[in-house]
């Protein structure tokens, strides 16, 4: 579970990125939709601890801002520039570098079901460097599932895919029941599919519930 | 994500990686010793040889002596400048040994194993607190550095190409400082969200 009381993000001098945030996320799924700049990626980034807050940020009631430790391999985030997010030259080795908690002699079988499931074994070896854009965020998002994180942030996962693959990726990010995910997307069929939707504006929570999309759209025109 | 691993099974690509940086390490403190003469760029044969012996293509070689070239140009103004032939043909036979040899290297052994292998020798710091793991993975950033920082300066360059624009030769320093920056903060915070800070 997620909670957020009163949360504020300000940049020195007067720039408010997020304005007295309140809400509790307890659905397995929810999407946090709105315009550029509305405050959706630093909504992510105070949830992967990336950011300083104040109020009061939780994931499994530890405080964010000072639970780093205990949150580390419990949450897990794909940030929007995924080639930053790519470490190791080759893709199988990136993935390895998730993997390397496991005791070695189960790691090349995991490292093979992850690049199964990502529809990666034939890029294994490829330079990371040699990767198209969508590429690169299949792997990031494979290297952040493989962690096995109890919290998925996920900030614009499909932007740079094609159909099939956005197919893929969305069907990932929904497959397990056990985790929860918070999907920043400009996707509204996406963000649709998500037990709970959440429309950010102006840096604050406009609308929430299942008719946010609706509201937001109306905002638009 | 700089890849420069070239397999091809020989016995260098299965050496030990430990055995590799004892000899590269080893190999280049004793160049030090290299007595001043026109004799000294034979020295440039070692690694020669050692691409000889893992068995790389000479494509390989070639693309690795034309990135070479550019430095070996810029010695040669610059020892001339300041030194007399003789020492200037023994700076360069000093350093383009060094140079291709670190880049036999890479050729030979995987990051992977590269970064097991420092993380074993920086063991020995952990009693003064440091952690073997982050200094290997600081090797593993310096490498994948590389290889991005080449990826923006074609970037901008395009981009300046694509814009029409007709700039000085230096024009892409700040764009690419720019995005290099930029770069680092989102590797800052790949870092924390993927557990390894």
């Amino acid at each position: 579970m997620i909670t957020l009381e009163n949360v504020t993000v300000t940049v020195k001098p007067d720039a408010v990125l997020l304005d007295d945030i309140s809400a509790t996320l307890r659905a397995p799924t929810t999407a946090i939709i709105g315009e550029n700049g509305s405050g959706k990626s630093t909504l992510a980034k105070v949830l992967a601890g990336l950011i300083d807050y104040t109020g009061s940020a939780t994931i499994h009631e530890i405080e964010i801002a000072t639970g780093g430790k205990k949150l580390a391999g419990r949450v897990g985030m794909i940030i929007a520039n995924a080639a930053a997010q790519v470490i190791m030259p080759t893709v199988a080795e990136d993935i390895g570098l998730s993997l390397r908690h496991l005791p070695k002699d189960q790691r090349d079988a995991a490292l093979e079901q992850v690049l199964e499931e990502h529809d990666l074994t034939e890029l294994a070896d490829r330079p990371a460097l040699s990767l198209s854009s969508g590429q690169l965020q299949r792997l990031a998002l494979a290297a952040v599932v493989a962690t096995n994180p109890d919290v998925l942030i996920a900030d614009e996962p499909t932007t740079m895919l094609d159909a099939r693959y956005a197919k893929l990726v969305s069907n990932q990010l929904f497959a397990s029941a056990e985790r929860q995910l918070v999907l920043i997307t400009h996707d509204l069929d996406l963000a649709a599919r998500c037990d709970d939707i959440i429309w950010v504006h102006d840096a604050k929570i406009a609308h929430r519930g299942p008719d946010a999309i609706q509201h937001y759209l109306e905002h638009i025109g | 994500m700089l890849s420069l691993y070239y397999p091809t099974g020989s016995f260098l690509h299965r050496m030990p990686t430990w055995l590799k940086l004892v000899v590269l390490g080893v190999g280049s403190t004793a160049l030090i010793w290299l007595p001043d003469s026109y004799w000294a760029l034979l020295i440039i044969l070692a690694p020669l040889l050692g691409y000889v012996l893992a068995r790389l293509p000479w494509r390989v070689l070639g693309t690795d002596l034309f990135r070479l070239s550019w430095l070996i140009v810029f010695l040669m103004i610059t020892q001339l400048i300041f030194n007399e032939p003789v020492q200037a043909a023994t700076v360069i036979a000093r350093l383009t040994t060094i140079i291709l040899a670190a880049q036999l290297f890479t050729r030979a052994t995987k990051i992977q194993h590269l970064i097991n292998t420092v993380e074993q020798l920086a063991k020995p710091l952990k009693p003064l607190g440091a952690n073997p793991y982050k200094i290997a993975l600081a090797v593993a950033l310096m490498l994948s550095s590389i290889g991005q920082i080449v990826g923006f300066i074609r970037q901008v360059r395009d981009a300046q190409r694509a814009r029409g624009v007709r700039l000085a030769a230096w024009s892409w320093v700040v764009p690419v400082l720019v995005l290099s920056l930029k770069h680092a903060d989102d590797v800052a915070d790949a870092l924390v969200v993927r557990g390894l800070d």
